[in-house]
């Protein structure tokens, strides 16, 4: 038997963790292999004023307020990006960086100006990522578990779904875009389509993972995975299981490890799990058998 | 502090002046030296070291904390330790991209955000530790200008010395690097350690550019002068010495603003304010802008 504190605190953590991990690396590769990685970092920034937009609007922090907020952001952060690039004739990575931090400063701007304090919703949350605050009130049954990790499994599985019953598509898509787009699937819709889902799912970890740090859940299984392996079932497979075992791995070294060297804290779990994301690739970087 | 005017016009006494004038120097070097990156098209490597920051000043605040320096807030501590772990963040992209079968981009943000995630699992820590000092730690996320130091002040100004002074310096070799590196090893220059000083040009800005606006929007200091101004200029020069304008510009005005309106943190006004220069140039800049776009016209080097 399990015990209620294990129940209440650590078990809903660990699901949104591995959630989170499993869902971004899918995803992740995705963006890997179009060498759009720091897209995702651009989106991830951009959900943070649509969240503060919605709650000003709308008084309250309900999922589908987030998740259509939050995408209406990204929608418009993706179009400023484009403008910039075509009608600016910006340089790609400038364009991100310049609506990364417009976004995300007027999010901070707007948050503590109008917002204030006690608010679920706050800048910390977004730096930092705050996995260990989740909570599974007492019954641990399905109807009290907590709605954003419902929210973020049902992403999750509309992620798995999406692999396996395209994956002919996506590899096509990935490798020989203009041959899938002759062979009458559109890559643009495709894309999109990714680009929606990666924004419900970075909107899903938002308060959970933080802003910034979700960008290693993204990048880090994917990049471990390609110092692994030749061919894409095998890349989507290892990144998915590096995902949920070093969150796995990651959280208990965030709450177990300082109190058996006698401290008795535990450190930001969502940190230590893209930590240990990051050393998993560095040794992989070293002597990954597809290293180079 | 009750008119906008007054603060704009140096009228708000000697530590609001302080903070003005070094908002200024801040912003003209940060502009100065975005403009190669963004000529470069690299600017998100900026990204990278602001973020790879994080991790040396939790280490310096705790190596300070160790030593028994005013509660771990010693500002030698912490910014050598930025400059080295941000150093450690640069070395490692390069090594990923050259070493690995990594591409750039993916360099980029797995630096970013392992090193962003290790300060992180260091300031979490921190935050456990019982010392009152620890919470101006969180202002070089997001910024605080008001607190600034005369000391800090002096440093922004001799950093600025030195900036101007590399830039002008290295003029020509910063352009031909950032235009056509190959060309620059052909005509025989010292690509390597151009490369290197240009970074560390970059690096001394984002440190010190740190507790003012915080290490999540430094980027925008050095990418939007540059994009705005090359929305007024296909030339070199008048380019950078606009973007030098813009960026003192809306620093100054930024941080007036926010000195005005007490609730409005510093970092993001300034970007507010370059957002809005950035609207205004996408829409009437005579060389890229809408109004006077030429159809078909395909402009070097943007």
């Amino acid at each position: 038997m399990l015990d209620h504190d294990f129940m209440a605190l650590d078990a809903p953590a660990l699901m949104l963790g591995v959630l989170a991990a499993l869902s971004c690396s899918l995803l992740g590769n995705i963006l890997f292999f179009r060498r759009q990685v720091m897209l995702g970092d651009a989106l991830s920034h951009s959900v943070f004023p649509g969240l503060v937009i919605a709650y000003l609007l709308g008084g309250s922090l309900a999922p589908p307020l987030m998740f259509l907020g939050a995408s209406a952001a990204v929608l418009c952060a993706l179009l400023a990006i484009r403008l910039l690039e075509t009608a600016g004739r910006v340089p790609s990575s400038a364009a991100m960086a310049i609506v990364l931090s417009i976004f995300f400063a007027l999010g901070v701007f707007l948050l503590e100006n109008q917002v204030g304090g006690g608010v679920h919703l706050d800048t910390e949350h977004a730096l930092y990522g705050a996995l260990e605050l989740s909570y599974w009130p007492e019954p641990f049954t399905w109807a009290s578990l907590p709605l954003n990790i419902k929210s973020l499994g049902f992403l999750t599985i509309l992620n798995i779904l999406l692999f396996f019953f395209f994956f002919k598509e996506i590899r096509l898509i990935l490798f020989n875009s203009e041959y899938a787009g002759l062979a009458g699937f559109s890559p643009q819709i495709f894309i999109s389509g990714v680009l929606l889902l990666i924004t419900l799912v970075l909107v899903g970890c938002f308060d959970s993972v933080g802003v910034i740090l979700v960008l290693a859940f993204l990048v880090c299984p994917a990049a471990c995975a390609r110092m692994l392996c030749d061919r894409l079932e095998q890349q989507i497979l290892y990144s998915a299981v590096i995902g949920i075992s070093m969150a796995v791995f990651g959280y208990i070294a965030a709450t177990r490890f300082p109190l058996w060297l006698g401290w008795e804290h535990s450190l930001s779990a969502a940190g230590v799990i893209a930590l240990t994301l990051g050393l998993l690739q560095v040794t992989l970087m070293l002597w990954g058998p597809r290293r180079i | 502090m009750d008119d906008l005017g007054a603060i704009l016009l140096l009228q708000g006494g000697f530590a609001l002046n302080m903070v003005l004038f070094s908002a200024l120097c801040l912003g003209a070097c940060a502009a100065l030296i975005g403009v190669f990156f963004y000529l470069r098209k690299d600017i998100l490597i900026a990204d990278a070291l602001s973020h790879a920051t994080l991790p040396g000043i939790g280490a310096g605040f705790l190596l300070a904390l160790a030593l028994g320096i005013n509660g771990g807030m010693a500002p030698a501590f912490l910014l050598i330790g930025a400059f080295a772990s941000a150093v450690l963040g640069g070395a490692g992209v390069q090594w990923i991209t050259r070493h690995t079968r990594l591409s750039h981009d993916s360099a980029i943000a797995s630096v970013l955000s392992v090193f962003y995630a290790a300060g992180i699992v260091l300031f979490s820590g921190i935050q456990r530790l019982d010392n009152a000092s620890q919470a101006g730690l969180n202002h070089f996320l997001l910024g605080q200008i008001a607190g600034m130091q005369v000391h800090e002040a002096f440093m922004i100004c001799a950093l600025s010395i030195i900036v101007l002074g590399g830039c002008v310096l290295y003029f020509r070799d910063f352009l031909l690097l950032s235009f056509d590196q190959t060309y620059a090893q052909c005509l025989g220059r010292p690509t390597t350690r151009l490369d290197k000083i240009m970074l560390g040009l970059m690096l001394g800005v984002i440190c010190l550019g740190l507790k003012t606006v915080g290490l999540v929007l430094i980027l925008a200091l050095l990418v939007m002068p540059a994009a705005i101004a090359r929305f007024w200029s296909a030339r070199i020069v008048p380019m950078s010495l606009l973007s030098v304008l813009i960026g003192a510009g809306a620093c100054y005005g930024g941080a007036a603003l926010s000195a005005f309106y007490k609730n409005a943190p510093t970092g993001s006004t300034i970007i507010l304010v370059l957002a809005a220069m950035l609207v205004f140039s996408f829409v009437f800049g005579v060389q890229k802008g809408l109004l006077f776009m030429k159809r078909g016209a395909n402009y070097v080097g943007s």
